[in-house]
C-alpha cells in the first residue's frame, strides 16, 4: 500500500519502488530514511498528481478538518472586499491582496475562511496582532481559538502564531490547517520565517498586506510561498469613502546654536572618514561598509560614535519635545499617537508628558492594558517607538506625531495607517517633525516618497 | 551565547576556521578577560546600566574587538540579576499616566511637576523616588544579584567553545568523526542526537564513528533551521575525545555557501541531556517487576556495517542465563526513524532488541513478526512494563529460554 504521510514539514511517500517516474518533479529519493520525500507546501499538487496518475494511496498526510463555522457577528462586506475575495478564490485560494491599513484586511481573511471552512493557522508578526486576531476569531466565529506563541500553546481549529513561533513549531503542526492566513505577509519571504510557509501542506493560502514591498526585493518569493498578487487598491483609491480623510503636515524645527555647532562638529567627523574611504552612503552598501570599516580602526570609532551623535542631536532635537508639548495641548481632545525612531526618544516622551509608551520591553499584560485605555479614552495620547506600526488596531486615533523615523516609506505609511480608520467626519492629521538643514531632512524626503504624502 | 558576530574566523577561500588562541595571543587573551571581569568587581547590587557604561569604557585594538566582545557577552550571559518590582512601577505609571490624561481632558495646561508632586503626598514619597521608580522595571535598571565565580581561563576556554558553537548556528548540515572515545561517551552523544531531533546516519570507520548529522528538509534547501541543534550537540561531539568536524554554512550577510573545519583532541566533558521521562519511569518499573530480567541504561552501540547503528536506551540482562535484550524507545521519534530500524532488524542485526513505539507513529507491530530476534511494541502514552516484557521474552525465547 502506498501512503502519503507529514514528517517534520516534509511529505512522505512509501510503498514506491525508489526509481518511480510519479510525480518525479515533486519528490526525491531520501536515501537516509529509504523513502520518497517532498516539501509540505507541495502537498496540493501532490495530491492531484497522484489522483490524476490514478495511484491508490492511503493520505495520512492531512490531519485538518472541513470545519462548521457558526457566525456570529456578521458585516456586510464593502465591494472591495467582496471582489479581493473573488479574485482569491479564482485564483484557486492561493494568493495575496494589497490593502491599505483601515480598510479591513482582516475581515477579508474571516471571509475567506468562511468561503474555504478549514482549520485555518493565522500567522502574525507580534503578539499584540496575536491578541488582536484572537479576540476577532472569537468574537466573529462562535469557537474558541487558539494561541501558539509568548508562552502559550494550544493548537485549535483556529489558532493564531506569531512568524517566529510558525517557524519553530510548523514541522510539528504543519499538517493540521488547510488554510492559511499570513498577515503583514511582507514578513514571510526572510531567510528563516519563509520556512514557515514551505512546511505547511495548507492547499489554501491567503497573504495580507498594506506594504508587500521588500528593500530586499524578496517580495517576488511571495508568489511561491502563498500565491500570486490577485487584488491591490492604494490609499488614494479609499479614503473620504472607506478610510478617514486625512492632511500630513511637515513642522521643521531648528537646532540652538550650541547644538548646531555640536551637530557640525561630529557630523565634520564622520564624514571625512567617509571620505578618506571613498565610502559612497548613496549605494545600496553603503551604510554596511562604513560600519564594517569602522570598526577597524580607531579614528573609524570615532566616526561611528560621530555619526551616532549627530543623528541623536538632529532626531530628538530638544526644540522636537518642545512642538511636541505644543501639539498635545492643541489636540488634548483627540487620540494621538506618537512615534520615535527609537526607544530613549521614546521613553524621555514618556518621562516628559507623562504619556503611556509601548516599546518592545513593555509586558503583554501592561500593553494590553494600555491599548484598552486608549480605546475607552482613559488615555488620549501613547508613545512608541515601532512596535505599533504594523497592524495593530489603535481605534479612533486621529492625530499622529512622527517625531523621527527611518527612510523606509514602508514604515512611514504604516504609521499613517494608523489613524485612517473610518468614522464619521472624522478628520485625521498627521505630524512629521525634522530638524532644519540636518541629514533628517534627505530622510524625511525618501520615507514621503509616496503617494499618499499628497502635500 | 555567542552569536556568529562574535566568533574569531578565518575564511580562506570557501573553507572557514575558527581561530585557535595560541601562545601569546593566548596570554593576550586571558589579560583581555581579566579586564572584563575586573570591570563587574564590585558591582554587585548595581544596576545593568552602570554595568554597560563600564563594560563599554574597555576598549582595544581592531584585532581583538571581536574578543572583547565576546567576553563582555560572556560575563553578561553569567551574571544573575534581580528580578525588578515590576508591578509596583507599572502601578506607579499608571498613577501618573492617569493623572496625565485627567488634566488634559480637563482642558487644563499640562503641569508635570504639579501631578508628580500630588501623587508623591498621597503616596508619602519624596518626588525624585517616584522619577527613579517609575520605569524601574526597564532591563537596564535591573541590579547585578550574583557575580559569577570564574577565572579568566575559564572564560576564555567558553569563549573558544562557544564561537564553534556560534559558527555551527549557520550549519546547514555536520560530518563529524569520532574516534577513541568510551562506550559512556558514544552513548552520551547519540542520546544528545536524539534528544534534539536530529537526523543522524552512523558508520563505523576506524576507532570510532563518522556521524552525519542534519534534519529532514535539508534534502530540499540548505536551511540553517537546525543550527541551533547542531550547536548544541558540539560539548557531545567533543567529549567523545577526537572530534573532527566538517560542517556546510551559510556565512556572512550574503549567506556564502562555505565549509567549516574544525578539530578538538582535547576530550572535553559534553552535558548529558536527561534521561527522557518515560525511560526513566520505565526503568524504574521494570527494576520494581518480578521478571527474571535486570533493566539498566545501556551504554553500547549496536553496529551493523553498511546498514546503520542503533543506541539502545536500556539493556535487559537475563538473571540466570546472562542474555542480553536491548530497548530503544522511539516516544517523540518519526516514522522515519522506526522505519530505519526496522531496516536496521531486518538486515541481520546479529543483537536482540525491540523497540518501544508510540502509537501516534502508526507503526504496526506486525512490521517484525517474522524476524525471531527483534520485535516493536506500541503503546498509547506510556509504555507498559508488564506487556513490554512479554515482548522481551518472545525474543529471548528464539534462544530457547
Amino acid at each position: 500500500m502506498v501512503t502519503l504521510s507529514f514528517a517534520q514539514g516534509t511529505l512522505v511517500l512509501r510503498g514506491l519502488p525508489r526509481d518511480d517516474a510519479h510525480c518525479r518533479d515533486l519528490l526525491v529519493w531520501d536515501k537516509r530514511s529509504s523513502c520518497h520525500r517532498g516539501r509540505a507546501s507541495d502537498y496540493a499538487e501532490l495530491v492531484l498528481a497522484l489522483r490524476g496518475a490514478e495511484l491508490e494511496f492511503e493520505d495520512t498526510a492531512r490531519a485538518y478538518d472541513a470545519i462548521e463555522i457558526d457566525t456570529c457577528v456578521y458585516r456586510k462586506p464593502r465591494p472591495y472586499q467582496t471582489e479581493a475575495l473573488a479574485a482569491w478564490n479564482a485564483a484557486n485560494g492561493r494568493g495575496v491582496i494589497v490593502l491599505p491599513t483601515g480598510a479591513g484586511k482582516s475581515h477579508v481573511a474571516t471571509m475567506a475562511m468562511r468561503s474555504k471552512r478549514r482549520s485555518t493557522l493565522v500567522v502574525v508578526p507580534t503578539l499584540d496582532l496575536v491578541r488582536q486576531w484572537f479576540d476577532l476569531l472569537r468574537h466573529t466565529f462562535d469557537s474558541e481559538v487558539g494561541i501558539v506563541g509568548g508562552g502559550e500553546h494550544t493548537v485549535r481549529p483556529l489558532t493564531v502564531t506569531t512568524y517566529d513561533s510558525a517557524y519553530l513549531h510548523m514541522e510539528h503542526f504543519g499538517a493540521r490547517f488547510g488554510l492559511v492566513v499570513f498577515d503583514e505577509c511582507h514578513h514571510l519571504p526572510g531567510v528563516s520565517y519563509r520556512l514557515a510557509a514551505e512546511q505547511c501542506l495548507a492547499p489554501f493560502r491567503l497573504g495580507l498586506s498594506a506594504t508587500p514591498e521588500r528593500a530586499d526585493g524578496l517580495e517576488s518569493e511571495l508568489e511561491s510561498l502563498i500565491g500570486p498578487k490577485v487584488y491591490e487598491k492604494q490609499i488614494l483609491e479609499l479614503s473620504g469613502r472607506y478610510l478617514a480623510d486625512y492632511a500630513t503636515e511637515r513642522i521643521e524645527v531648528d537646532l540652538s546654536a550650541v547644538e548646531r555647532q555640536e551637530y557640525q562638529e561630529q557630523r565634520g567627523i564622520y564624514t571625512a572618514f567617509v571620505r578618506s574611504q571613498g565610502i559612497s552612503m548613496g549605494s545600496p552598501q553603503g551604510f554596511s561598509n562604513f560600519i564594517m570599516r569602522s570598526s577597524r580602526t580607531e579614528e573609524g570609532r570615532r566616526a561611528l560614535a560621530a555619526y551616532r551623535r549627530q543623528r541623536e542631536i538632529a532626531f530628538a532635537a530638544p526644540r522636537k519635545l518642545d512642538v511636541l508639548g505644543d501639539l498635545l495641548q492643541e489636540h488634548a481632545g483627540d487620540k494621538t499617537l506618537i512615534f520615535t525612531q527609537d526607544n530613549r526618544t521614546a521613553y524621555a516622551v514618556a518621562r516628559r508628558f507623562l504619556v503611556p509608551v509601548i516599546t518592545h520591553q513593555t509586558k503583554v499584560r501592561e500593553r494590553s492594558e494600555l491599548l484598552s485605555g486608549f480605546a475607552t479614552g482613559g488615555y488620549t495620547a501613547l508613545v512608541t517607538s515601532k512596535v505599533l506600526n504594523e497592524g495593530v488596531d489603535v481605534p479612533d486615533a486621529s492625530v499622529a506625531v512622527v517625531l523621527s523615523g527611518s527612510g523606509s516609506v514602508r514604515e512611514h505609511v504604516q504609521r499613517l495607517g494608523r489613524i485612517l480608520r473610518p468614522k464619521d467626519g472624522k478628520q485625521a492629521v498627521l505630524y512629521e517633525l525634522v530638524t532644519r538643514d540636518t541629514a533628517e531632512t534627505r530622510t524625511s524626503e525618501r520615507r514621503r516618497a509616496h503617494d499618499a504624502y499628497r502635500s | 551565547m555567542l552569536t556568529p558576530a562574535h566568533a574569531r574566523v578565518r575564511r580562506k577561500g570557501m573553507e572557514l576556521t575558527t581561530l585557535p588562541l595560541k601562545g601569546k595571543e593566548l596570554s593576550r587573551a586571558h589579560q583581555v578577560a581579566e579586564a572584563v571581569l575586573d570591570a563587574a568587581e564590585g558591582m554587585q547590587g548595581r544596576r545593568r546600566g552602570e554595568l554597560m557604561e563600564a563594560l563599554n569604557e574597555l576598549s582595544g585594538p581592531a584585532r581583538e574587538r571581536k574578543l572583547l566582545e565576546g567576553l563582555k557577552k560572556l560575563l553578561l550571559d553569567l551574571i544573575r540579576f534581580e528580578e525588578p518590582d515590576a508591578a509596583r512601577a507599572t502601578e506607579l505609571r499608571r498613577a501618573l499616566f492617569e493623572c496625565a490624561a485627567e488634566q488634559r481632558r480637563a482642558g487644563q495646561i499640562f503641569d508635570r511637576e504639579t501631578i508628580l508632586r500630588q501623587l508623591a503626598e498621597e503616596r508619602g514619597e519624596p518626588v525624585e523616588a517616584l522619577e527613579e521608580q517609575m520605569f524601574a522595571d526597564l532591563q537596564s535598571e535591573q541590579r547585578i544579584a550574583a557575580l559569577p565565580r570564574v577565572g579568566p581561563p575559564e572564560l576564555v576556554e567558553r569563549y573558544e567553545l562557544q564561537s564553534a558553537q556560534a559558527v555551527l548556528l549557520r550549519a546547514t548540515r555536520v560530518v563529524a568523526t569520532v574516534r577513541g572515545s568510551s562506550p559512556e561517551a558514544y552513548r552520551q552523544l547519540f542520546r544528545s542526537l536524539k534528544f534534539r531531533r536530529l537526523l543522524h546516519r552512523i558508520e563505523r570507520v576506524d576507532e570510532g564513528y563518522r556521524v552525519v548529522i542534519d534534519g529532514p528538509f535539508s534534502i530540499f534547501e540548505s536551511v540553517t533551521r537546525y543550527g541551533l541543534a547542531l550547536c548544541l550537540a558540539l560539548p557531545a561531539l567533543r567529549a567523545c575525545g577526537r572530534l573532527s568536524l566538517v560542517a556546510d554554512v551559510r556565512w556572512g550577510r550574503s549567506r556564502d555557501a562555505l565549509t567549516f573545519r574544525y578539530d578538538w583532541g582535547g576530550g572535553g566533558s559534553g552535558t548529558e541531556p536527561p534521561m527522557p521521562d518515560d525511560t526513566t519511569r520505565l526503568l524504574s518499573a521494570l527494576s520494581a517487576g518480578k521478571h527474571g530480567f535486570r533493566a539498566t541504561p545501556c551504554d553500547e552501540i549496536l553496529d551493523l556495517p553498511g546498514v546503520g547503528t542503533i543506541a539502545p536506551d536500556l539493556v535487559l540482562v537475563n538473571d540466570k542465563r546472562g542474555q542480553r535484550v536491548y530497548l530503544e524507545i522511539l516516544g517523540y521519534w518519526s516514522r522515519d526513524a522506526v522505519w530505519k530500524r526496522i531496516e536496521i532488524a531486518r538486515s541481520g542485526l546479529p543483537q536482540k532488541i525491540v523497540f518501544a513505539v508510540r502509537e501516534r507513529l502508526r507503526v504496526s507491530e506486525a512490521m517484525l513478526d517474522d524476524i525471531d530476534s527483534a520485535a516493536l511494541y506500541t503503546y498509547k502514552n506510556t509504555p507498559s512494563a508488564a506487556a513490554l516484557m512479554r515482548k522481551v521474552k518472545q525474543v529471548a525465547k528464539c534462544e530457547g529460554l
